[in-house]
């Protein structure tokens, strides 16, 4: 079982929030600001008096001042559903160290502060069923306990996974999607088409692993893909390795330029650097979580 | 080719878990990887294939394979050429003894032919073979002690040079044969040297690993031969010489006899062979046999064997002595003997001395005889009369073989009484009686003394024949300087040198003078009793080259073994470099990280969780 957060490193998120760039859109009440004028506790303007105005509005003080009626308007405050879909496919690995921990513990970290938030966690790891909604502070051991369960499993186009798991998003949110791209472009960059078009505010964990990115030399190889079991036959050397690590940086540019394309944050994450205190640290830089 | 260690070749079967190692290194590893998208297209249309991979291999294993072969092969010891054989041992026994100075029709001795097929011998050993000689003469011995060195024809020759002793190869080819196959046990040849005398001796046994070659030289012939077996004075007449000779090896031929003293020839006469091959001739010593020195006889024309054709002999110096005779009144039987010696006393100064005279009265004189009265002091003296206690009527004999005694009698002798006398210290006794000594006679105090315990009156002695013997025997033997024999015979004891062995002189002399009782005398070999050359039976079978050419010549049996394990072995350990650099470069490869998943290094990520937070 992967440990995906530890006390001190919850401690630490319980001050934290989740860097929305936009207002919440959850329905329920809750701490964030909605944009919407309504019954809260953040002041937005004052408005001239209309007749039929609620008479606990108005602000006695400038009456006072100016001799004019006034009543102060504010803001409708509601929570937000924050999406967690986390790729569980085989090629994302298993067992501490794997793409698939890194991943989780990152989601575990944004779902834990929007739970501490008030928000409304809906975790879905691909492929899988529906996902599942965890409210309030005290889910975040459920949630944790959900994402410790994970397992990979065998190969489901990404799209399509996001398809099933989240079919239809009613309210606009914050979504998280923890992938390492590695599916057949158009699969991933429909996924994001469908994620952008329900209107969430989505941010994409690019998760790599060093050994990925800049493999050594293997000399005669068989490959055996993960998730499909295709295999090829290699003689991989040190030009053939070169020509690898050129394909794979530029799947990265590929995939950072499509996002911003779409105005999706992409925020690049090295399994070499997944511990908690460099998760945390790369997520406060990438600005997921503030 | 030969192999010193064949059963290395088992090492060859290492070529089996080689070969099952290599297949199995060779399979391609089956590395997972997230996802083959990136992978595909990348891979090139031949290099990929890894058909410089499989030579590589290939190569890497051929090169292990050829390695396993050429160090088992040095395991195994490969050697080309031939070893040599197991080194044996050759002792030869060479027979010293007399007969081997026998001269063959070439001229030269057996003992020289000996030594020469001996030097043969030695050149058909091999370098490792072990060689003894042996000396076989009377008492044999090792010439040369066991060695694979190769003594040359010099010092064989030195060391075998010809003796006059008896024959001993009998027990020296028993000692060779016991000692030939030496504490190794090795296969041995005694190889024996020696003339049909010395084959004659020899008796056909030996062990297994021991085989024995008999050589015999100048086995094809009857040599001639003639010895000088007797020379002396004739007793009857003391101014000639006898001289004996006899045929021994072949028909009696023409022979004369020469006598010289030095350069001078005293005499010569022509020999004349009985029936029994013997001749004898009388020849007269002239000056020769009063002024003494030393004469020699030779046979001519010389034979097959020149040492018995001459022999010599020691004359002494004859001269009459002066004597003078003590006495009150001087038995008439001893004057009368003393007068019936004119070639022993000289009567012109024999004179007679009153008891009691001035030392001054024996001067010129040689020989005191004392009748019943003292002998002056520091005189060779005859002494009758002497000693002190009286035995009446005894009988009397003669005591050992002093000279004094030669020819007398004294059984006959009828006495009335005599006196004992106590012999002195250097004194023995020569004439006893059953209650003691009655005759003495040795030196004391440089001087001679011959005391008897009775006058000549008193007994039946003057009658008798024996009386003048005793007294001229008394008075040669005191008046003349101790005298050595006329010769001595070698390998017989030397009378008066307490039984020592008169030792053979080297062949052909010099026949050493010996001091014998203060005089020279002359060293004679005279032929043994039935001393011959060959013997009256033939020896059959090979000669003694024939027998020397039938030994394997072993000179060449070297050991011509080349030896090529080193050589295959740096062979072995190149190519087994070689192939290990062709495996490591593989190695590293298949050693290197492959593309992962990134499963696997959580071990470090796990450590590092337990930072600090920021």
């Amino acid at each position: 079982m992967i440990r995906l957060l530890g006390p001190r490193t919850l401690e630490r998120l319980a001050a934290l929030d989740v860097g929305v760039r936009r207002a919440a859109g959850g329905g329920r009440p809750g701490e964030r600001s909605s944009g919407v004028a309504g019954v809260g506790t953040i002041f937005r303007e004052h408005r001239t008096y209309s007749p039929g105005d609620d008479l606990r509005y108005v602000d006695w003080n400038a009456y006072g001042r100016l001799g004019a009626l006034y009543v102060k308007v504010f803001e409708m405050e509601e929570n937000l559903d924050v999406h967690l879909l986390v790729d569980a496919t085989a090629s994302m690995g298993e067992g501490p160290g794997s793409k698939l921990a890194a991943g989780l513990r990152a989601a575990a970290m944004v779902g834990a502060v929007a739970l501490g938030r008030g928000d409304v966690v809906r975790l879905g790891l691909l492929p899988g069923r529906a996902s599942t909604a965890f409210a309030g502070s005290t889910a975040t051991g459920n949630l944790l306990e959900a994402l410790r369960a994970a397992k990979a499993t065998a190969r489901t186009p990404i799209s399509e996974a996001i398809r099933a798991a989240f079919p239809r998003i009613r309210r606009r949110g914050f979504a998280l999607l923890v992938t390492d791209f590695l599916d057949e472009p158009a699969a991933w960059r429909r996924a994001i088409d469908y994620l952008c078009h329900m209107r969430v505010e989505l941010t994409c964990l690019h998760v790599v692993s060093p050994l990925e990115r800049n493999p050594g030399d293997a000399g005669a190889l068989r490959l055996t893909d993960v998730e499909t079991g295709a295999e090829i036959d290699l003689e991989v050397d040190e030009d053939l390795l070169v020509r690898y690590r050129q394909r794979f940086e530029k799947r990265l540019r590929e995939v950072r330029a499509y996002l911003g394309s779409k105005g999706v944050r992409h925020v690049l994450l090295d399994t070499a650097h997944s511990t908690e205190p460099e998760l945390l640290r790369q997520l406060l830089r990438a600005g997921v979580l503030r | 080719m030969t192999f010193e260690r064949p059963e290395a070749w088992w090492l060859a079967a290492l070529a089996v878990p080689i070969v099952v190692l290599h297949l199995h290194l060779r399979r391609r590893r089956r590395v997972e990887v997230s996802s083959l998208e990136l992978w595909r297209g990348l891979v090139p249309d031949r290099a990929g294939r890894g058909g410089l991979r499989q030579v590589r291999d290939a190569l890497a294993l051929a090169m292990l394979l050829a390695a396993l072969v050429a160090l088992t092969a040095s395991a195994a010891g490969p050697v080309t050429g031939a070893a040599a054989s197991e080194p044996r041992r050759l002792a030869i026994v060479v027979d010293r003894s007399v007969t081997m100075n026998t001269r063959m029709p070439d001229g030269q001795r057996r003992i020289d032919r000996a030594v020469a097929l001996a030097v043969a011998a030695v050149r058909r050993l091999g370098p490792k073979d072990e060689l003894t000689v042996w000396s076989a003469t009377s008492t044999p011995f090792v010439a040369v002690e066991p060695t694979t060195g190769r003594p040359g024809a010099r010092e064989l020759a030195a060391l075998l040079d010809p003796t006059l002793e008896p024959s001993g190869v009998a027990l020296a080819t028993r000692l060779a044969i016991r000692a030939a196959p030496g504490v190794a046990k090795r296969p041995a040849t005694v190889l024996v040297l020696t003339d049909p005398i010395g084959a004659a001796t020899l008796t056909a046994s030996s062990p297994a690993e021991v085989g024995v070659e008999v050589g015999v030289i100048d086995a094809d012939r009857v040599p001639a031969n003639a010895s000088i077996i007797a020379l002396d004075i004739d007793l009857d007449d003391p101014a000639r010489a006898l001289v004996r000779v006899a045929v021994t090896d072949g028909a009696p031929s023409a022979r004369s006899v020469v006598l010289s003293r030095g350069t001078a020839e005293l005499a010569r006469a022509v020999l004349t062979f009985d029936a029994d091959r013997r001749a004898t001739a009388a020849m007269p010593l002239g000056a020769a046999a009063s002024a003494g020195g030393l004469v020699e006889v030779r046979l001519e024309p010389s034979d097959d064997f020149s040492e018995d054709d001459s022999a010599r002999m020691m004359l002494p110096v004859v001269k009459a002595l002066a004597v003078a005779v003590v006495a009150e009144s001087p038995s008439p039987f001893l004057v009368e003997a003393l007068r019936a010696m004119p070639g022993v006393v000289d009567p012109a100064r024999t004179t007679l001395v009153a008891p009691g005279a001035p030392a001054s009265a024996f001067d010129g004189i040689d020989v005191v005889v004392a009748d019943g009265a003292a002998e002056p002091a520091g005189r060779p003296a005859l002494v009758f009369g002497g000693g002190a206690r009286v035995v009446e009527q005894p009988l009397l004999w003669g005591v050992g073989s002093h000279p004094v005694l030669m020819g007398v009698d004294l059984s006959p002798l009828r006495i009335e009484s005599a006196a004992l006398v106590d012999p002195a210290p250097g004194e023995t006794t020569i004439v006893s009686s059953a209650a003691g000594a009655v005759g003495v006679a040795g030196e004391r105090g440089g001087v001679r003394r011959v005391v008897l315990g009775f006058r000549p009156d008193a007994s039946t002695l003057p009658l008798e024949a024996a009386f003048p013997l005793l007294v001229r025997n008394a008075v040669r033997w005191l008046g003349t300087r101790p005298e050595a024999p006329r010769f001595v015979v070698a390998g017989e004891p030397a009378s008066g040198a307490d039984g020592a062995v008169v030792p053979y002189p080297a062949p052909g002399g010099p026949y050493a003078l010996l001091r014998l009782s203060g005089a020279g005398t002359t060293v004679r070999w005279t032929p043994p009793r039935e001393f011959r050359l060959s013997p009256l039976k033939a020896i059959a079978g090979p000669s003694a080259q024939g027998i020397v050419a039938s030994l394997p010549d072993r000179s060449d049996d070297v050991d011509s073994r080349v030896r090529h394990a080193p050589r295959l072995a740096a062979l072995g350990a190149a190519l087994l470099v070689l192939g290990a650099l062709l495996l490591g470069k593989r190695r590293a490869a298949a050693t290197a990280a492959p593309p992962s998943t990134g499963t696997v290094w959580a071990t470090s990520t796990r450590e590092a969780e337990r930072s600090t937070l920021p």
